[in-house]
């Protein structure tokens, strides 16, 4: 019996050794495995922090050792077309960010990302579904601010506006005492018009899917509809000539030195534009700035609707050969202390519920909007975006036909006419 | 043996691989331009719809399409006014200047110049914050004109740019003409007393032509495919009042998704400048055509006649057959 016994202890012994030898080799191999994600951002999507200040790669080492994270950076101009490039020859990386206008073009190469932890506590990412599927997680959100001087607001006893009417007064006065230029804009850069031009309809009663709304109408550009209200204001603000002598003469790093360096009262740029300016004023100049919301409203009974833009939609294409891996480290980012590192770090408004950003002269300036109403910039429906490629729509570009005058009556006539020849021959 | 299967790998090898990088790098993609031209792709989508020729009725009916054009056409018609001028400049160098060599270089320097460098050089003389040009003329008490801003000047800005880039290898092909030209002919024309205009318009010129044509062409490929200029300096604005054909090209795909109608205008400019470039040289050299058409008529009189001499010998033949069986 003994030696029954013994021979069953052996046997139970070389069995465990044999089990744990076997669990060793399994851990072994995962740890062998290596993956190399590929994460591709475009400048000014805080890339200096995650490739250099605090490196992601570095911190996802951590949670996943067999997971390199290569990054790249492309410069915004040329962000769109490199990746649409990228796609035709089936390149893409494994994480990469699309933009909300772009998002409809990009849906058919994308991965629903429904099910995922990343999806479920990101705040953005439920209202900018296509056809019941998330197809990119918005890292941040954005405010849209006037920045201003507030020592030229001091001197010429100038006053936070809380209508539009206020506010084109208050440009009308810095430029009758003739020293500042009231609003930089350096609109050689098309996209510099962008809060105007791009934002205004969907401040005006417009909503958050003002161009999916506008694909189905016959006549958009009539008066009465919310695209012609919000730039028939513009028209009459352009028309005061705000920007200085010639804003189609010089470009976005003009438009910053001139704020910077006090030439120009005001600018009206996102939230991302502190950044830019830290860079380039020093501390005690920096204090010398502020920021206040652009008030699309006509009178003070209205809400004062102000635009949240979801930005940086990471997604992951179909054909992604680390679609897990990669899956797998949007829900580490999202869930992480390194996305909360992030945030504080960029200024921004986390897209995750219980984070919470840095504390900032722009949280006091939300806080202090008299009767608000969160509007969010969606980037139109499919049909939309047939329509307007058809006939290259492009509100920026009106911006600068705008700011170089119009004859506006006829300028909303010709998009009326051009908006249905698009709609017959897209359907 | 061994001598003859080495030249002949050589030749094989020499034969293959440019025929495979033809193949690969213009047919291949050419034919695919053409394919694509007749679809609806977006550029991003793995599928698309064939639209017949929908894509390219558009590119002859959108105004924004003909506006560009409008804008290439300036390009055409400036270098087109410049090239007497380039002539001139060439014979002077030719003639007049001692020591050309270091004129020659200085003339063609901006021709090897990066574009993109050139259009950033300019952007700084155009500005209408600090720019040179205002500068100078606000020694002269001049108010500052808005060089790339305002839709009436832009364009012309531009065109000088582009003048001033592509002025020098004319001049240098011209010269290169010009040297080719025996100088006894000249000499001659001199001795019989023949003014520098008459020498000009009865020797140089009629002496020139193929240079000239290949100027022409140079300018009308040039002009049509004017990209990096607006491009870099103003990006087609303000609006789309600098916008070239191939700016607008690009951004039909790449901007506005719209991969389809961009492939049909790419066809479509290189079939104009096959056109532009025929009709040219029917204007420029009548003679090589109608030499070229001569020659074409005669192969045609003469396969006209053998088959008339068949039909002939046939008849004969079926004539005599005819009369054998009546005979019989």
């Amino acid at each position: 019996m003994k030696r029954y016994l013994k021979v069953l202890g052996m046997g139970t012994m070389l069995f465990m050794a044999a089990c744990g030898d076997g669990e060793k080799k399994e851990v072994a191999k995962t740890e062998d495995k290596k993956v190399e994600l590929t994460f591709v951002t475009y400048s000014g999507t805080g890339e200096e922090y995650m490739m250099d200040t605090n490196s992601l790669s570095e911190a996802y080492k951590k949670i996943a050792p067999n997971v390199t994270i290569k990054m790249e950076k492309i410069p915004a101009t040329e962000y769109d077309n490199t990746m649409k490039i990228r796609n035709s020859a089936q390149k893409l990386p494994d994480i990469f960010p699309v933009r909300v206008v772009t998002m409809e073009s990009f849906k058919s190469v994308l991965l629903p990302l429904n099910g995922t932890e990343a999806a479920k506590v990101n705040k953005f990412a439920k209202d900018f579904e296509i056809d019941g599927n998330i197809y990119g997680l918005p890292m941040y959100g954005f405010n849209e601010f006037v920045y201003y001087r507030k020592s030229v607001f001091n001197e010429l006893g100038l006053e936070i506006p809380t209508t539009w009417g206020e506010f084109v007064a208050l440009s009308a006065k810095i430029k009758e005492n003739g020293v500042y230029t009231p609003m930089a804009l350096g609109a050689k850069d098309s996209w510099t018009t962008y809060p105007f031009n791009e934002f205004m309809p969907f401040l005006v009663p417009g909503g958050n899917d003002i161009w999916s709304k506008m694909a189905v109408e016959k006549d958009p550009f009539s008066p009465g509809k919310p695209f012609y209200t919000a730039y028939d204001m513009l028209d009459k603000y352009y028309n005061t000539k705000p920007f200085g002598e010639d804003p189609l003469g010089y470009g976005w790093d003009q438009e910053k030195s001139m704020f910077a360096s006090k030439k120009a009262a005001m600018l009206a740029s996102g939230q991302w534009f502190y950044m830019d300016l830290e860079k380039e004023m020093s501390k005690e100049t920096l204090e010398d700035i502020g920021v206040f919301v652009l008030p699309a409203r006509e009178t003070k009974d209205e809400p004062f609707r102000y635009l949240v833009s979801a930005e940086v939609f990471l997604s992951i294409p179909k054909y992604s050969k680390n679609a897990d891996e990669a899956k797998k480290f949007l829900d580490w980012f999202f869930t992480s202390d390194y996305y909360k590192e992030y945030v504080t770090y960029m200024n921004v408004l986390p897209a995750v519920e219980g984070v919470k950003g840095r504390e900032s002269m722009f949280n006091v300036a939300i806080a202090n909007i008299p009767n608000p109403e969160v509007v969010l910039q969606k980037g139109g429906d499919e049909r939309f975006r047939k329509i307007a490629n058809y006939i290259s729509f492009d509100v920026k570009r009106m911006g600068q036909e705008m700011i170089q005058g119009v004859n506006f009556t006829e300028y909303m006539n010709e998009f009326n006419k051009r908006w249905t020849e698009a709609q017959e021959n897209t359907k | 043996m061994k001598d003859k299967t080495q030249r002949s790998i050589l030749l094989a090898c020499f034969l293959a691989i440019p025929t495979i990088l033809l193949f690969v790098f213009v047919l291949y993609p050419g034919f695919k331009l053409a394919l694509i031209s007749f679809t609806d792709w977006d550029g991003i989508n793995p599928n698309y719809n064939y639209v017949g020729l929908k894509n390219y009725t558009q590119v002859f009916q959108r105004k924004d399409i003909w506006q560009s054009l409008k804008n290439n056409n300036l390009y055409f018609m400036l270098h087109l006014l410049f090239i007497p001028i380039e002539m001139y400049l060439a014979m002077l160098l030719d003639r007049y200047i001692k020591k050309s060599e270091f004129f020659k270089t200085i003339v063609f320097m901006p021709y090897i110049i990066n574009g993109v460098a050139i259009a950033y050089m300019f952007s700084f003389l155009y500005s209408s914050e600090d720019g040179v040009l205002n500068g100078l003329l606000a020694l002269g008490h001049i108010g500052k004109i808005r060089w790339l801003s305002d839709p009436k000047i832009v364009n012309y800005s531009l065109v000088v740019v582009s003048l001033w880039r592509f002025t020098g290898v004319h001049i240098i092909l011209f010269l290169a003409g010009l040297q080719s030209i025996n100088k006894d002919m000249l000499e001659a024309a001199l001795i019989d007393g023949a003014s520098v205009f008459q020498q000009f318009i009865k020797i140089i010129i009629p002496n020139m032509k193929s240079i000239l044509s290949i100027v022409l062409f140079l300018n009308v490929r040039g002009a049509l495919m004017v990209f990096d200029i607006p491009f870099v300096m103003t990006s087609g604005g303000p609006g789309t009042s600098s916008t070239t054909f191939a700016l607008h090209t690009v951004k039909t795909a790449f901007e506005f998704s719209n991969f389809g109608l961009a492939c049909a205008m790419a066809i479509v400019l290189i079939i104009a400048i096959i056109v532009i470039s025929v009709v040219q040289g029917l204007v420029l050299e009548p003679e090589k055509f109608k030499g070229k058409l001569d020659k074409i008529k005669g192969l045609v009189k003469k396969e006209k006649l053998k088959v008339e001499e068949v039909i002939e010998k046939e008849g004969e033949r079926l004539e005599e057959e005819k009369s054998k069986r009546v005979t019989v």
